[in-house]
């Protein structure tokens, strides 16, 4: 099966296909084929190693692939030189020209080259569009590192390229500045409709931004979703562990389609994979407290080991009775009722949010 | 379709790298091959095999100047190697009062030829020294003890620099971790600053062992009776034209090169490994015995190699040592000897030529192969070529030059004898030093600026010209600088190439001395040296202006 789920009637803007890249006996990318549809926010999300930025460097012509074919609006790039290609690249360390100012940085792309007047009205219009209005006289170090990335967004919109390539911009920034300059990328990409591919190693960051995120893991396609998909309906016990915080139960099926925790038998929605062991994934969102004991599916009760403050969401620690050894992890909105460690809640496991996998979990 | 230009420019690139590469293989590699070739073929051109070796190990001359070569060679190796780590230590962990003055003091003879010093002792206690009592009376200078500080003098700057830099790189957090935990002076010494300071050790003993073991200009002002080997490979190849010997001898000097530089090489590439970014200088706090017991050390040291080079200086101005001590310009007349001031102006030449064309050729090679990304294989060769220079002393390049560019066969052979020929040996004998100056500048260039330009369609030589070369500027003018100073002092390599139609200042001190006329071969030592010194602070005073132009978008 192709793991691609285009919808009929969307552009394909960009099409690789059996892409392999080894690097002596490691291979960092296996056979992946993936398309990007014309306008959309992409992400590449894996651990360091899983062969994201090896596509990123695939497509942008700086590495040259052992097998496979990459399409960039209908045309075949394969074997182009990344100056033939139509692209805008940012990097993690900005990688601004030092000795030039925040407009020539800018303009350095822009044809013709002489066209002075054309240049500073162009690097006015993009430097007003990063939020950099009267930088142009500046100079990189002169920046803050948040200021230097816009420069270096801006640099890449210059040429108006229609695709943008984003490797990992904002992991050398701090948080507050990163989460801003988040939501700003995610608007301007809105804006200007431009296909685009970022590269991250951060989650959060991932299902914040993207239309879509691949998960990548080995140098294959984990999965392939929205954010709520990745989040809520991981294909794999790779991408449960490895987006958001997750509670894993040891369960056994019965022959009645339910399973058994413990002294517990639960209900589940989804349908059972097979064999003897298998684990039950459940956010800790998803983990329940109810106020009072009441009759409904999945309710046990659990002593409160103890909680954290967490701001928005208060992080309560639990250890289900029935269940030797296991400790659950409850995000509870802020707002409810005080809880105190050492009492005994009732909490329940929603059918509909058990995910059940293969295998027993270590 | 695509532009043109798109598909020109890998195929651009793919040919400077190859173009690259066939320069040094000319300057560098096809010499060496010939003198591998020469050694292991007769003069009739059949294969030889070792029966040559075979017959120099018989040569009872040579077999004894290898001997006496080897035993100057470590033992000026191990009296200047901990002497100048001493001295690098004092200046790093010591709080000495104007210790850049020492420090340029004790690489001032930098800007000398190497047998400035000799020249300096003959003066002193030469057979017309004032002071020859101390050498034993007549003639005790010539031999070891004129040798060991002739070569004392003009390899103490090289180990200094060398381990100045290994010292250099010791991480300032190290100490505060090891005296917060307890250790004293002597335990930090032996567990941080000594580890930190072995592959510079190992380097500058190797660098001083492979400098005396080839030259020319010490043994043959005061070497006296001893007899060394790279004065035995000059009278073989150019007094007696008997090649194949002189072959066999280089190819000797040349192996044990070859090995120390591919040992180094080895080393210092897990050395870079341990450094981190993050290190931060060391600071260190003032302790006054230690402090006044190095600063005594120090100003000692550096008097004496300063000194010993103001000797010479002043030793060119007076009438007739030691007689009649009046000063006069007289010797700077050149009238009796060939060469002089057309010797003076040819090296000058040549050290201009060495500057401007060895600059362009070193950056230029450098940015090719570290910053193109095709070609692999290519790029690949074009960086060992650049490594292999250090390995060849300039005795063996010399060598080499006479056999590949004199040979007959050679359409080259008509640049025999002649400036432009110099200018490629000079280039090509202090390629790597110039070659590694530059990379190490490139490496601290983010490594995504050509992929930048490339998406923005901007092709690499416009990169080149408006990012990488403003920013390695400072760093160019260095490199020309050391060009410029050595072309200007050299005489290992040059001396089996110089012709008597363009002769060259460093030699020429070497045929005045030769002729008696030590007063003649003084002044041009001094000339030398003031030129070289000249044009240093010149460059210096560059270097600092686009210091201060650059301050603002260097962000300091």
């Amino acid at each position: 099966m192709k793991l691609t789920d285009l919808d009929s009637g969307v552009e394909p803007h960009l099409e690789m296909s059996g892409l392999t890249r080894r690097y002596g006996a490691f291979t960092a990318l296996a056979n992946v084929s993936l398309t990007v549809r014309k306008g959309e926010f992409l992400c590449l999300l894996g651990p360091s190693g899983c062969g994201k930025t090896t596509l990123l460097r695939l497509i942008a012509g700086l590495d040259r692939e052992d097998a496979g074919r990459i399409e960039l609006s209908g045309r075949d790039i394969t074997r182009t030189p990344p100056a033939g290609r139509d692209y805008g690249i940012v990097f993690q360390s900005y990688a601004l020209f030092p000795n030039l100012s925040v407009a020539d940085n800018i303009a350095y792309g822009l044809q013709p080259r002489r066209a002075r007047d054309h240049h500073l009205r162009r690097v006015r219009e993009l430097l007003d569009m990063v939020g950099l209005p009267g930088s142009e006289e500046k100079f990189p170090s002169e920046l803050s590192g948040g200021q230097q990335q816009r420069v270096a967004l801006a640099r890449a919109l210059a040429t108006s390229p229609g695709l943008l390539l984003l490797d990992e911009p904002l992991s050398a920034l701090d948080a507050r500045v990163r989460d801003h300059l988040r939501d700003e990328l995610k608007a301007l990409q809105r804006r200007l409709g431009v296909t685009t591919l970022m590269v991250t190693h951060d989650q959060a960051e991932a299902l914040a931004i993207a239309d879509r995120v691949v998960v990548m893991k080995d140098g294959h396609i984990e999965q392939i979703g929205t954010p709520a998909e990745i989040y809520h309906k991981p294909v794999s016990r790779f991408v449960a562990e490895f987006v958001g915080e997750a509670n894993w139960l040891n369960a056994r099926p019965t022959p009645d389609g339910r399973v058994v925790v413990g002294s517990h038998t639960l209900e589940l929605a989804a349908p059972l994979p097979e064999g003897e062991a298998i684990s039950l994934f459940l956010r800790p969102e998803d983990v329940r407290l109810r106020k009072r004991w009441q009759a409904e599916p999945n309710l046990i009760l659990a002593r409160v080991l103890d909680s954290a403050f967490g701001g928005a969401m208060t992080r309560v620690r639990l250890q289900p009775e029935g269940m030797a050894g296991v400790v659950l992890l409850a995000h509870v909105p802020a707002g409810g009722r005080l809880i105190t460690p050492g009492e005994i809640v009732p909490v329940s496991l929603p059918a509909e949010r058990l995910l059940p996998f293969a295998g027993a979990t270590s | 379709m695509m532009p043109r230009r798109v598909l020109l420019e890998p195929w651009l690139a793919r040919s400077l790298i190859v173009l690259w590469l066939a320069a040094l293989l000319l300057v560098l590699g096809l010499p060496l091959a010939s003198l591998f070739s020469r050694a292991l073929m007769t003069s009739r051109g059949d294969f030889a095999g070792l029966d040559q070796v075979r017959e120099v190990l018989d040569t009872p001359g040579l077999v004894n100047a290898a001997w006496h070569s080897l035993a100057l060679s470590v033992g000026v190796a191990a009296l200047v190697v901990p002497l100048a780590f001493a001295f690098a230590w004092c200046l790093r962990h010591a709080r000495l009062p104007v210790a850049s003055l020492w420090r340029w003091l004790a690489l001032s003879p930098l800007l000398a030829p190497s047998l400035m010093a000799a020249i300096s002792l003959v003066y002193l206690f030469g057979n017309q020294g004032p002071f020859k009592a101390v050498m034993g009376g007549e003639g005790g200078l010539y031999g070891y003890p004129g040798l060991v500080i002739g070569e004392f003098f003009y390899t103490f700057p090289h180990a200094l620099l060398i381990l100045l830099t290994g010292l250099a790189g010791s991480d300032g957090r190290l100490y505060d971790a090891a005296r917060a935990m307890g250790a004293g002076p002597v335990r930090q010494f032996l567990t941080i600053t000594l580890p930190g300071a072995r592959y510079a050790l190992v380097s500058a003993f190797l660098v001083v062992f492979t400098l005396v073991m080839t030259d020319y200009g010490v043994p043959k002002v005061v070497g006296g009776s001893v007899n060394v080997l790279a004065i035995e490979v000059y009278k073989q190849v150019v007094g007696q034209q008997n090649f194949e010997r002189g072959a066999v001898v280089g190819l000797m000097l040349l192996l044990p090169a070859l090995l120390a530089t591919v040992l180094e090489r080895h080393m210092a590439s897990r050395q870079q490994a341990s450094l981190t970014a993050r290190a931060e200088p060391y600071q260190c706090r003032p302790a006054p015995l230690r402090d006044a017991l190095a600063t005594g050390f120090v100003a000692l040291l550096s008097c004496v190699l300063a000194g010993l080079l103001l000797v010479g200086v002043v030793a060119s101005f007076i009438r007739y040592w030691p007689y009649d001590l009046g000063l006069t310009l007289a010797h700077y007349g050149f009238e009796d000897v060939d060469g002089g001031w057309m010797a003076f102006g040819n090296s000058l030449q040549l050290a201009v030529a060495c500057a401007l064309a060895g600059t362009a050729m070193v950056f230029l090679g450098a940015c090719w192969s570290e910053r193109l990304k095709v070609a692999g294989l290519a790029r690949r060769a074009l960086r060992s070529m650049a490594m292999l220079s250090m390995a060849v002393p300039g005795l063996v390049l010399g060598l080499g030059y006479v056999f590949f560019f004199n040979h007959p066969a050679n359409p080259l052979a008509g640049l025999y004898g002649g400036m432009l020929l110099m200018v490629m040996c000079t280039i090509a004998h202090f390629y790597t030093t110039a070659h590694l100056t530059v990379t190490t500048a490139l490496g601290q260039v983010d490594s995504e600026f050509e992929a930048v330009a490339a998406s923005l369609k901007v092709p690499f030589w416009v990169t080149v010209r408006r990012v990488t070369l403003p920013i390695c500027l400072p760093v160019l003018i260095d490199v020309a600088r050391y060009f410029f100073v050595s072309a200007m002092t050299t005489v290992s390599a040059l001396i089996f190439i110089v012709s008597p139609k363009v002769p060259l200042a460093a030699v020429s001190i070497i045929v005045m001395d030769d002729a008696g006329d030590t007063a003649a071969a003084a002044a041009m030592a001094t000339l030398v040296v003031l030129t070289s010194a000249g044009v240093t602070l010149l460059l210096t005073g560059v270097e600092w202006w686009l210091g201060k132009s650059m301050s603002r978008w260097r962000g300091r």
